[in-house]
């Protein structure tokens, strides 16, 4: 990249930034000014140190994988089987009619009021929390998949045909690639979704996970260690969106500039 | 008048209707091997939907459709077909497009390399192997669309508007360009176009149809010496006087008062 | 005569045929329980669950946990709209508050607000306050996104007829700009309820109180009848508030084409 390109690419990374750096120094400003207790927001200095602190021991590391593990299994399986279901949906009017009701009505259910139910079920552990969140990414990618799928120009299908494509090899080479572009927002949305019941999980069970840390250092009254969590998590999930962002706009990079996301 | 053995394509009494409304009335048409047909007609007159079923996407109410003979029920790779929008699958480039037809066919890869290099030579596109369609022109990609269509090597092309989204230059070179590829190659080729202009240019035969429910009224044979230039051809009393009758029946059909009555 | 009853008969076939899998579903778990192929305590009849709900509603268990937890989305909505729908007029107005809000925007929607649900208890409690920022937090967002995608909708030339006949900047933000982002806002409406009500029974499934505060109560004394009964009446209020907004949308968008 020339010298001109890298200069403008940092002050668009810099102007982008600029509102959270603002944000910072206000937080900033209103903790030295005194305007707050400390104990309710303890100031940048206080949070940075006990980041530090838990990031030399283990149990941070730990923790975050284990939710990090929890929403990608969860979004795993529902992938695996949302994908097929929302294209089977798609393709066959009866499995339309047996799944569509099903999934209207559970529609309105919060998927995270299940995880007392699954409690009852399997206890307290690991897969009351996956299995809380593949049901939780099971709704918009079975959805997104089913439009993506239904939405395929039927011209592609006839092109298709025309050039003696069989059946099978319709849905792997017109179907699936015409389809990705919808069932990929769906997954994006599934996996906003995914840290969202993870962390709810764990925070209403609170046995493990970075959900069980906030608790603890919540209830122990650390509120500096507390904050230092939430923002790990919350800057975990914001780097997992970006990284699938540049992975599908990669697969991706046929699509016309005015297909793409928002 | 050739017999019903003789024809590439033969039609006999072929009726077509959507609910209760009738697209097209018991058309008859027969397509010898080499011929280059246009239909052309009013707009609504059922052209695309008689198109559509010769390639087997629709089924007709009544009547027959043969091919080399044997009855038309389905798409297959002996009639290729170029649409007027969604022509290439958007995700593949520029070389894979070319060379879909060729892999449903099972070619060989050094076959397909080579039909594949020696087409892109022929529409002049070298160069643009890797590309992918969003990044061409209107005109370029119908080339590969014309190009794609005609190398896995159908004995009949079937074109639906092919060039009516480009502007009036890039058709004109357009046309010449199909002139080339049909003239070096000797397929049969139906072709549906609003333009009467170039039904002329192009075709040894021009079929104007009625208004909705379309019927085939006349029939223009169309003889010229298309061996020199474009100018020469245009600019010729032959051309122009076709011109003006094909016209001139088409807008017969177009000014015809009423809707649907027969 | 006899088309009026095809007729009939046939949209009832069609009802049918809507709920057949739900309905199925229902005789099998009643059957499944009944026939003690599963522990009662993990699913107990159909039956017992619905005669539970309707024990809990009529002697009045049930409202004092619900309405705290209506209360508190609905109030979260309301502060949620009066704030987002504002700043994402002004977005689409003023290119300062673009630059600033645009990167916001960006990271805290697909952030899990969640998380913040220690941050806010400690900040506000553990009654209502907390659930009703949280709420607030959460919802800001669709609002934000559905008033900016609608303030763009308004075709130039309609500010440009309203300021020629002299309207001034108020009236002229109210009666043009609202209605013609009114149907966005629906949309941003229909994805602000439900996101208020999963928010609500979250937190308070973790901070006690409300519906979501009686369930987790409801699981730890293993009182499986109720923790269905509960999840029906969630589900319910789910289903229920999306109709109503369907109705609304319609009543308040009769003159929209879209």
């Amino acid at each position: 990249m020339s010298a001109a390109g890298t200069a403008s690419r940092g002050i668009r990374i810099l102007s982008k930034a600029g509102p959270f750096l603002i944000c910072l120094a206000l937080w900033q400003a209103i903790t030295m000014l005194g305007i707050t207790d400390p104990a309710f927001l303890p100031g940048l200095g206080a949070i940075w140190a006990a980041f530090r602190d838990l990031a030399g021991e283990t149990t941070l590391w730990v923790d975050l994988a284990t939710s990090l593990i929890t929403a990608a299994l969860g979004l795993l399986f529902g992938i695996l089987i949302g994908v097929p279901l929302g294209a089977a949906m798609a393709l066959s009017p009866r499995a339309d009619g047996f799944f569509g009701p099903i999934i209207k009505a559970t529609y309105s259910l919060p998927k995270s009021a299940l995880v007392p139910l699954f409690v009852l079920w399997f206890g307290v552990g690991g897969l009351t929390n996956i299995l809380a969140t593949v049901l939780t990414t099971l709704l918009p990618i079975v959805i997104y998949t089913y439009h993506g799928v239904h939405g395929v120009p039927r011209l592609f299908l006839w092109s298709a045909a025309a050039f003696g494509t069989p059946r099978w090899k319709t849905l792997t080479r017109i179907i699936l690639p015409a389809a990705l572009p919808a069932i990929f927002t769906g997954i994006r949305i599934a996996l906003g979704f995914a840290f969202i019941v993870t962390i709810a999980a764990e925070m209403i069970v609170s046995n493990h996970g970075i959900g069980k840390l906030m608790f603890f250092f919540g209830d122990s009254g650390s509120y500096n260690y507390m904050f230092a969590a939430v923002i790990t998590i919350v800057v975990a999930a914001y780097l997992a969106d970006r990284a699938f962002v540049i992975f599908t706009d990669h697969i991706l990079r046929w699509q016309e500039p005015a297909e793409r996301h928002a | 008048m050739q017999g019903v053995s003789a024809s590439k394509i033969a039609v006999e009494s072929l009726s077509k209707s959507f609910d209760s409304i009738s697209a097209v009335d018991n058309i008859d048409l027969k397509i010898g091997a080499g011929e280059f047909v246009s239909l052309v007609g009013p707009s609504g007159c059922g052209k695309s939907t008689l198109l559509y079923m010769i390639g087997g996407f629709v089924h007709p109410t009544s009547g027959r459709l043969l091919a080399d003979g044997k009855p038309i029920t389905k798409p297959g790779i002996d009639r290729g077909i170029v649409f007027q929008d969604y022509a290439l699958f958007p995700w593949l480039t520029v070389y894979d497009n070319i060379a879909y037809g060729l892999q449903m066919k099972g070619c060989s890869r050094a076959e397909e390399r080579d039909t594949v290099g020696r087409y892109i030579d022929l529409i002049g596109l070298k160069g643009f192997e890797t590309r992918y369609p969003r990044e061409l022109s209107g005109g370029m990609k119908q080339r590969v669309a014309l190009a794609r269509t005609f190398a896995y090597g159908p004995d009949i092309l079937l074109l639906d508007e092919p060039f009516g989204a480009l502007d009036s230059q890039t058709r004109e070179i357009m046309q010449d360009e199909l002139l080339r590829l049909w003239g070096s190659t000797g397929k049969t080729i139906l072709m549906v176009t609003h333009d009467v202009s170039e039904a002329v240019y192009l075709s040894t035969r021009v079929c104007v149809m009625s208004r909705r429910p379309g019927r085939i009224v006349r029939e223009f044979p169309i003889t010229l010496d298309r061996t020199g230039t474009r100018e020469s051809i245009v600019l010729s009393s032959a051309y122009t006087e076709l011109h003006n009758q094909v016209w001139l029946a088409v807008r017969h059909e177009v000014l015809v008062p009423g809707g649907d009555a027969p | 005569m006899r088309k009026a009853a095809e007729t009939i008969a046939l949209r009832i076939w069609d009802g049918v045929r809507a709920v057949y899998p739900l309905l199925l579903l229902l005789v099998v778990w009643e059957l499944v329980a009944r026939a003690g192929l599963v522990r009662p305590l993990f699913l107990p009849p159909v039956s017992v669950v619905l005669e539970r709900l309707y024990v809990t509603a009529t002697d009045g268990e049930l409202w004092p946990p619900l309405l705290t937890s209506l209360y508190r989305s609905a109030a979260g909505l309301v502060l949620a709209a009066a704030v987002g729908i504002p700043i994402g007029f002004l977005v689409v107005r003023n290119r300062f508050v673009a630059w600033f809000v645009d990167p916001l925007v960006a990271f805290g929607s697909p952030a899990p607000k969640l998380a913040l649900i220690p941050v806010f208890t400690l900040w506000f409690g553990i009654d209502n306050l907390s659930k009703i920022m949280l709420v607030a937090l959460t919802t800001v967002f669709p609002f934000m996104l559905s008033a900016v995608a609608g303030a763009r909708t308004v075709a130039l030339n309609q500010i440009w007829a309203a300021r020629a006949m002299g309207s001034s900047e108020a009236t002229l933000l109210w009666r043009i700009v609202l209605r013609a982002a009114l149907p966005s806002l629906m949309s941003g409406l229909r994805v602000a309820v439900p996101t208020a009500l999963l928010t609500t029974f979250t937190a308070e499934m973790v901070a006690g109180g409300g519906l979501g505060g009686a369930l987790i109560m409801a699981q730890r004394y293993f009182e499986s009848a109720t923790v269905y009964a509960y999840l029906l009446v969630m589900l319910i209020c789910g289903y229920l508030f999306d109709v109503e907004l369907l109705r609304l949308r319609r009543k308040v968008l009769h003159w929209y084409e879209g």
